[in-house]
């Protein structure tokens, strides 16, 4: 790749040494560092499938709860790690002038690469089990983009309004859990009435998720007007995110 | 005007003074009065290309806020700033390092996050770890270095950052005896080398000794700018208020 612009390429080689730092140091205190990336979703699978499969029916079930629970596992340690980053890392943001958003977005950039490991699996799962869906499949790219863009957008607003209002993370943390349940994870929208279907289009993470299991499974049906609606709400997202980080960025240091 | 490092016009500082951390939740519902506490009002000073400069006043009365402005960790109020080239300071030295990655990890990181490029690194590697003096301690993990060890490879990477202007706040003296030693030697070092410093301290000797202008700052704004006959004034009135 060739970067005329040397302010950009100093940004793109920073962000990359502290994604490597993210990824390393998360190795070096866990003997089986990788191992936990591709068990911890594991296990969550059987339990919930467990319980869940007496309740939803959805042909194999377990497979569609682990393509859900991975983008998840994501989004939701992506979005409670970086939130109180810019707090954390107080002395560094007080050492020296640099790019300050690089801190939320290596720890995105860190988790992503764990989810593509990830991600790597179950494609290798569903190629073994010739379950792959063919052309479906190169929908998770486009899908992977989008779920990287809302959660930088969001990671920045979150983290730079945490800055000055701390109880920012104990919304974050609520959130989290009715997002949990608010996103078709455990179910898929063919399941819920079509009355209420409507009220999905509020969560911008409702079409990534249904993308995820369209990708993976072909299971599930995309709703085009859900999509866009989803698709605005992201970009007011990752606008406000900006907006906000660029305002406040400059004076983070005032608050810590 | 490539010979002005430092240029400050109308710099003032505005800090919001909260008693408690601030909440959201208390933004919305109460409109508690905030105070206001204006930490520099309107500064204005030029630095020539390697000008030692001190600044002296008491505490409280912004220096750090003015060195902390002009390193670009936080930004004026009203006012601009303009520094001409590579600016560093001593503070934080070991700020940012990792404890899990190692030595040599480290220094990448940290010369980065300081401004330096990763073929710069690659170059001085070898003299950043002699002056730092961490021998076989590079290749492991920084939890295992003493707080003297880490301090000294903060030092270290910044002072070989070659920056054109050396910020110093109080932190002149630093690691045990034999190391305060050399970092007051490569402090000299710069001293000589024509490069532009700005040093806060209370160690007046040190002004007088190193630097050829002083400021005194009062409650936020430039109570005088001269040379370094004001160190003897400030200390005179120091001694008889």
């Amino acid at each position: 790749m060739h970067i005329r612009s040397p302010a950009v390429k100093f940004y793109l080689v920073f962000l990359w040494a502290m994604t490597e730092k993210e990824i390393k140091a998360r190795y070096k205190k866990a003997v089986f560092g990788f191992l936990w990336v591709i068990l911890n979703p594991l296990l969550q699978m059987l339990i919930i499938g467990f319980i869940f499969s007496f309740f939803i029916k959805i042909p194999n079930y377990f497979v569609f709860l682990f393509t859900g629970l991975l983008p998840w596992g994501f989004v939701s340690l992506s979005l409670s790690k970086t939130t109180p980053s810019f707090v954390y890392e107080r002395t560094l943001l007080q050492k020296a002038k640099f790019h300050k958003s690089t801190i939320p977005i290596s720890i995105i950039l860190s988790n992503f690469f764990h989810l593509l490991v990830s991600l790597g699996f179950l494609i290798l799962f569903l190629v073994v089990a010739g379950k792959l869906p063919f052309p479906h499949i190169l929908l998770i790219i486009p899908t992977l983009i989008w779920l990287l863009a809302f959660t930088i957008g969001f990671s920045l607003l979150s983290s730079s309004l945490q800055v000055k209002f701390r109880d920012i993370n104990f919304f974050v943390q609520s959130l989290l859990m009715l997002l949990f349940y608010a996103t078709p994870i455990l179910y898929n929208l063919t399941l819920i009435p079509p009355d209420l279907r409507q009220a999905f289009a509020l969560n911008p993470l409702t079409s990534i998720f249904e993308l995820f299991h369209f990708a993976t499974l072909s299971q599930g049906t995309i709703n085009v007007q859900t999509l866009i609606v989803n698709a605005l709400m992201t970009f007011a997202i990752i606008a406000l995110g900006i907006l906000i980080y660029n305002r406040e960025s400059k004076n983070f240091v005032d608050w810590l | 005007m490539d010979k002005i490092a430092i240029q400050l016009t109308n710099i003032s500082k505005k800090y919001v003074v909260h008693h408690e951390r601030p909440t959201l939740i208390d933004n919305i519902f109460s409109k508690k009065n905030k105070g206001e506490f204006w930490a520099l009002r309107n500064v204005n000073f030029r630095i020539p290309k390697g000008e030692k400069v001190g600044i002296i006043g008491p505490n409280g009365s912004g220096k750090t806020t003015l060195l902390k402005i002009i390193a670009g960790i936080t930004t004026p109020t009203t006012g601009s700033v303009i520094t001409n080239g590579k600016c560093v300071s001593l503070i934080e030295l070991e700020a940012g390092f990792h404890p899990d990655l190692t030595g040599e990890e480290n220094i990448y990181l940290n010369g980065l996050l300081i401004g330096m490029t990763t073929n710069e690194i690659k170059a001085k590697l070898k003299r950043i770890i002699d002056f730092a003096d961490i021998g076989e301690f590079i290749d492991t993990p920084m939890y295992t270095y003493s707080s003297g060890m880490k301090l000294r490879l903060g030092f270290s990477i910044t002072v070989h950052s070659d920056p054109e202007i050396l910020i110093l706040d109080e932190g002149i003296g630093i690691g045990d005896r034999d190391f305060q030693k050399k970092s007051q030697d490569k402090i000299q070092e710069f001293f000589k080398k024509g490069k532009t410093i700005l040093v806060v301290t209370h160690w007046l000797d040190f002004i007088e000794r190193n630097c050829n202008r002083v400021i005194v700052m009062k409650k936020g704004r430039i109570a005088q700018d001269g040379s370094k006959s004001l160190v003897a004034q400030y200390r005179k009135r120091l001694l008889h208020p």
